[in-house]
Formats: C-alpha cells, structure tokens, sequence
C-alpha cells in the first residue's frame, strides 16, 4: 500500500514537472521553435493514441497515419465546407475516428500479430488514396486549405490537446479498462479465462486508439493549415510506430522523447554535414534509429527507468504492472 | 528513490531551460534596417523541393541552381559583391512539411526570399505563412495559374513557366485555324492542372469550343486508362487531346494504339512531352505512329537534343555542371530548366539594385524584360503591371521520332496578344 503511495506520489510529480517546463517552454522560445513544439505535441498524441493499442493491448497498427487523416479532414470540412471554429472539431473528429477504430476493430478481431499490422497497414496507403477520389468531398490532390492564422496560439492549443489527451487516457489505462487491456496483451487465453471480454476490449481499445489518432490528425491539419493527402502518407504510420517504439512500447515515461525525435530527426538529419547525395538524410535518419534502439532497448522509457533505479528494484515499468490490490 | 527521481526531474528542467534560452538568445540577435538574408557580401534564398519521395526527380533543379549560382559567384563575383546562396531542404512532396521547413528557411535560417519552391499543393501551403511574414516567393516552380491571377491577393508571389491555362489556350487557337472539321476529345488529369488545361483550351477555340466531343478526367489513383481512351475513340473524334504526365500520358497513347485509333492529329502537352518517357513506354509498345508527328509546346531547349548540343550556352551549361554539379545529368532537361531559373533570379537580383530589399526585388520581379539564353531563341522573360506570368510565351512544335522540332513562330499567351 505504503509502496504504492510513493510511485504514485513520483509519477504524479514528474508528470507535473513534464506539464510544467512544457507550460514555461514558449516564454523562452523564439516562434519558429514554438511551431516545432507544437508538432512535438502532435507526435505526442499519436504516439500515445498508438501506444494505448499496440503497448498496452497488444495489438500492432501500421495504420494510425490513416486515423490521422480522417480526423484532419474532418475537422478541415467542417470548418471549411460547414463555416465551423476549426477548434471546435477537435473533439468531432475524435468521435468520427472512434466510430471508425470501432468499425476496423471488429474485423481485426480475427486476426493477430503480423496478419492485423498489414490489414491497419491497407488502412494507411488506401486513406489517401480515398482523399483523391471522391474529390468532390476531400478537394481530390488540392486538398482543403484551411488557412494560415498567425499568432502564438499553436502550441498552446496543440499542447492542450495533448494534457487532455493525456488525462483521459490515464484514466482509461490506470483502471479497469486499462487492466483488461494490459491482460490482453500478455495472454489472451488468460485473459479470457479471467472474464475478460476479448471482442468488447479489443475494439474498445481500438475506438480510444483512433479517437486520439483523431485529434492528433486534427491538430496537424490545423498547425499546418491544409488537408491534403500527401500529408498523410504511408510513411507517416510507419513512423508514428517507430517514435512509438523509440519511446517505449506498455509505458507513459517516454513517449516526450519519441515525439521528440520524430520531430527532430527529419531536421537533423537534413543539416548533418554532408558531400553530395540527396538520400542522405534518409540514411542519417535510419542511422540514428538504429543508433537508439540499440543503445535505449526499451526506448527511452526504458532508459528513465534504469536512470531511476526503479527496474533495478522491481523490474517493472514505472506506469503498469503496478499491484492492483489495493 | 523518490528523491533521485526528483533530482532527474529537476536536471531535464534546468537543461531544457537552458536549451530553450541559448535558442532565444540568438534567435533574438536580429540586425536592423536591412531585410533578413542580405548582407554586405551575400544573399540567401530558400527552397524546399521533393529530394526524396514520389517526386524526387524534380530534386535535381535545386542542384542546378546552386551549382548556376556558384559558378556566377566565382566569375562576376556575386551581384554587387555579394554572393548568392541557395538553402534547400527536402519536403518529399509533403505540404506540411513545405510548410515546416519553409518557417524554418525564414525563421532560422533568415532567408531574404525563396525560389523555386517546387509543386502546386506545397506553395498553397506556404502561401499564407508568407504573405504574413512578408517573403517574397520567387519564380516557384508550378504551371498552376493561380500564380499569375492571384498577385493581387499574393502580391510577393510570382511563378516562372508557362502556365498551363495559356498553353490549352495556344491549342484552342491552333485549332481553330487550322482544323475546321475538328472534332476534339479529350483526356486530362481530374484536377485543377487538367482543369486549368481544359479552360484553355475552351478559351481558345472560342465560339467553336462545341467541338470538344467528349472529355475523359483520369484520377491520380487509376493504373488504367483503356476505359476512357475507349470512349475517346468512339465519340468519333479526330483529334487526341493527350493532357496528362509523363506516365498516364503514355499509357493513353499506348491503349489507343491497342484500339487501332488513328486520329487526324494528336496534342500532347508540355508536361507529358518529355522525350525520354516516350522512348522507355509509348516508342516500345506499338505507339510510334501516334507520337511521330504529334503536337505539343515547348519553351527551352532540351538538352538530349542533339542540336541543343551544338548550341553555345549548352558548352557553358556544360562547363558549369562539370565544374559545379559533376553528378548531375547532362541529359537532364530539369538541370537545363535550373540554370534558367538561377539566371532570372540573378538577373531580378541586379535590377533590384545596389540596396536590395524585399520590397525591391519584387518590385524587380515584377517588371522583367529580357531575353534568355537558357529558353528559345527570342523567348523574352517579360512582366508587368497586370501580367505576372514570367514566361507566356511558347512555340508549337512537332515530334519527329526523337525530339521536337518547333514549328512557326513563338506565340504569346499574354492578354491582348
């Protein structure tokens, strides 16, 4: 119990230490880097949309870029076509993804591992392919501006999406749900035999996931004020499971530094001092990735974990596999 | 425990207010008076283009125009002593991250203006950004009209080729006199590109725009085109209007081989008319027949043409890619293309004058006059109040198996010509 109170105790400060050098970043920030922030806080979102599926239950997704699009689009229809404040369908478009993870949930339910990565993955390289053809609804290649508005407002709004993003989230993981989840993704059959209802939990899982792919997708349209399918390409998926991977699959600890690196990286590699070939930055940033999964096995969840001593105690993660009995 | 935890709290605090800090400190050292990207000894331009992605074959012309640069860095000693520079980086195609790095070009970077941005979708995502921080976008690399009627509302914006309204337009017209019995169909890209291309070409035939018989849109998505060259064929037309890239161009070609259809004549534009494609798809799959004799437009010469070849700007064309850009393909008609855009934009730099501003250069941009080495003979570079469209000017010409050959004149899209 005692034991209890203090982790909590410790992930309660350091998420309030996170909130607060998040809060007083802009005042010491030029604008530009404020605009990189606020796409750090939408790789945020996605990674943790992506994490809640794919690390907490178990289930892999290659298709959370396509999420993405179907809440960037539809926020950027209803505030384009319908006159709407593009703020207000944030949480719209997080309904029509939930309504739509629902839908792809049911029949993923027939498949497991690798056979569900590649059906999410149809999910990723049709979504845009959707946006050209019914043309009439999505602009087809043009897209849908949504208009650039100037002003400091981007990183707050993308940051508070993601707080709270993050508290809904939380407290969808930490309790009943969040157990169901996590006895999903380490045994089925297990789970099952306890009473879990696999169907209700897996779809369920995957609703959450998408709605929060949904804001993600929604924040992004607005930050960079158009909806058009090659914002959304395939690679977008692959890599929101790669900073997902790079922050630490199962925990909440890392996933800063995973959208961190999403983020960066592209930048990065691009300014790396280079002679001659223009694919350079494409392998500088395999590089890198390699780089980091080898050194941070575990991501850099894994990573705050050893550097807080924690797994060398109880080998557990700093978020879940917390002893439930109360 | 808990205090360790603390203490790594505390230390990512304190680093990442440090970081934040140093980053605020120089993003704060701003000099005054003078526009960003300009200095005593050099001017920085910015450009983001495909280098990676569905279209990095466009990537090469941000090449070029370095290496253009460089090379008139060296011999004339920058303009008036100072040296140009391009910045490029990569956007895959992608308009956000058009979007992000072009922020990143005027913000971190400081660029004085940006050239050659590359793609219609990307400069519609850039467009708004920069009107708001006052950057000019020079000579962006679109056919899209937009560019050209829309200066009032983007009045720092300016496109560079030929804009594909004005070409549909030089084919109406051709037409219209040339053929009376002519009954057109059309195959064309379902977007604002075909769009704009289709416009034209109603513009120019004018009163006898009824004679478009029938129209095809293809979507971005299809790898089949048979379906729509089949109704083409049987609406009886007798001439192709063949208005697609280099790929569905074509395979549209190649499916009305298959249906044995021989039209009077056969109109390929400018964006599907490169050489090297037709001798990689249509040439080896029974299309020949269509292609020799077709018609198309063309605006520089290509540097595959072995008359090109012959010519003296291709010696210094040489010269300067084996010196400044030795990876670069010769035979590349999208370096050809970079020379012309760095020479227009040195030549936008020089009558901005000795105290160059953003205001100046575009006050330059958009009154030029001159005639290009790196375009047809006598294709002058022409802007002006009312008319924002750099070139306007092409020539008709006619494939002959390996290249094109211009046929009359140069015609002139501009309004009232």
């Amino acid at each position: 119990m005692s034991y209890r109170r203090i982790t909590a105790a410790g992930r309660l400060s350091g998420v309030l230490a996170v909130a607060a050098v998040l809060s007083v970043l802009p005042f010491l920030m030029s604008d530009y880097h404020q605009t990189e922030w606020a796409y750090v806080g939408v790789y945020f979102i996605a990674i943790f949309s992506l994490n809640i599926l794919t690390g907490y239950t178990g289930q892999v997704s290659l298709g959370h870029g396509g999420f993405m699009m179907i809440g960037g689009y539809t926020s950027a229809i209803l505030a384009v076509h319908h006159g709407w404040n593009i703020i207000t369908t944030i949480p719209i478009a997080a309904l029509i993804c939930f309504g739509t993870g629902i839908v792809i949930g049911i029949p993923a339910l027939r498949l497991r591992g690798i056979l569900l990565a590649l059906a999410t993955f149809a999910l990723a390289v049709s979504m845009p392919q959707i946006g050209l053809k019914f043309s009439h609804f999505t602009g087809g290649i043009s897209g849908i501006l949504t208009g650039y508005r100037p002003g400091h407002w981007l990183y707050p709004l993308s940051w508070s999406c993601a707080a709270v993003v993050f508290v809904l989230g939380w407290l969808v993981l930490r309790g009943r749900t969040g157990r169901a989840f996590r006895a999903i993704r380490d045994s089925e059959v297990a789970a099952v035999s306890s009473g879990i209802n696999l169907a209700l939990y897996k779809t369920l899982a995957f609703g959450v996931s998408a709605a929060f792919a949904g804001v993600a997708g929604s924040v992004f349209v607005i930050a960079s004020n158009y909806a058009e399918p090659n914002n959304f390409p395939v690679t977008l998926s692959i890599n929101i499971l790669v900073g997902a991977a790079i922050a630490g699959l199962g925990s909440l600890s890392g996933m800063l530094f995973g959208a961190i690196v999403l983020e960066f990286i592209p930048t990065w590699s691009q300014s790396a001092p280079l002679i001659g070939s223009k694919q350079a930055p494409n392998v500088i940033q395999g590089l890198l990735l390699i780089l980091i999964m080898l050194v941070l096995r575990g991501g850099f969840a894994g990573l705050l974990r050893r550097l807080g001593g924690f797994a060398a105690r109880s080998g557990a993660s700093l978020t879940d596999r917390i002893p439930d009995t109360s | 425990m808990h205090k360790r935890r603390k203490l790594v709290a505390v230390a990512l605090v304190v680093a990442l207010a440090a970081l934040a800090a140093v980053t605020a400190a120089t993003a704060g050292n701003r000099t005054s008076r003078i526009d960003p990207g300009v200095t005593s000894d050099s001017i920085l331009f910015g450009d983001v283009i495909p280098l990676s992605g569905s279209a990095a074959v466009y990537g090469t012309i941000a090449s070029a125009i370095q290496a253009y640069f460089n090379w008139y860095n060296d011999t004339h000693h920058g303009v008036y002593g100072r040296k140009v520079q391009l910045k490029v980086y990569d956007d895959a195609y992608v308009p956000a991250q058009a979007l992000q790095f072009t922020q990143k070009l005027v913000e971190q970077d400081k660029v004085f203006a940006m050239l050659n941005a590359l793609g219609t979708e990307p400069n519609l995502a850039i467009q708004g950004y920069l009107k708001e921080k006052g950057v000019p976008n020079l000579f962006l690399a679109t056919g899209a009209s937009e560019w050209g009627t829309n200066h009032a509302a983007y009045p720092m914006q300016i496109g560079y080729q030929p804009d594909y309204f004005s070409e549909g337009k030089l084919y109406g017209q051709f037409i219209k006199k040339k053929v009376p019995q002519a009954k057109l169909a059309v195959f064309m890209q379902g977007d604002s590109y075909g769009a704009n291309m289709l416009a034209g070409l109603k513009a120019g035939l004018g009163s006898a725009a009824s004679k478009i018989v029938a129209t095809q849109s293809y979507q971005i998505t299809d790898t089949d085109y048979s379906g729509y060259v089949a109704k083409l064929k049987d609406s009886g037309a007798n001439i192709f209007m063949d208005f697609g890239t280099p790929g569905p161009t074509n395979f549209a070609l190649i499916a009305a081989a298959k249906f044995g259809w021989h039209p009077q004549a056969v109109f390929i534009n400018n964006v599907g008319g490169a050489p090297f494609y037709f001798n990689v798809l249509a040439n080896r799959n029974g299309a020949g027949y269509l292609l020799n004799g077709a018609y198309g437009m063309i605006y520089f010469p290509d540097p595959s043409d072995p008359k090109t070849k012959s010519l003296p700007q291709y010696a210094v064309f040489q010269a300067i890619m084996s010196k400044y850009y030795p990876k670069g393909n010769l035979n590349d008609a999208f370096n050809w293309y970079g020379m012309s855009v760095a020479d227009t934009a040195i030549r936008t730099l020089i009558k901005a004058g000795k105290n160059l501003s953003r205001a100046s250069v575009v006050k330059a941009a958009d009154s030029l006059n001159f005639k290009s080495r790196w375009l047809l003979p006598g294709i002058r570079v022409r802007t002006g109040p009312g008319h924002y469209f750099p070139i306007s000017q092409m020539q008709l010409a006619r494939y002959n198996g390996s290249s094109w050959v211009g046929l009359g004149g140069l015609v002139d899209a501009r309004p009232g010509q």
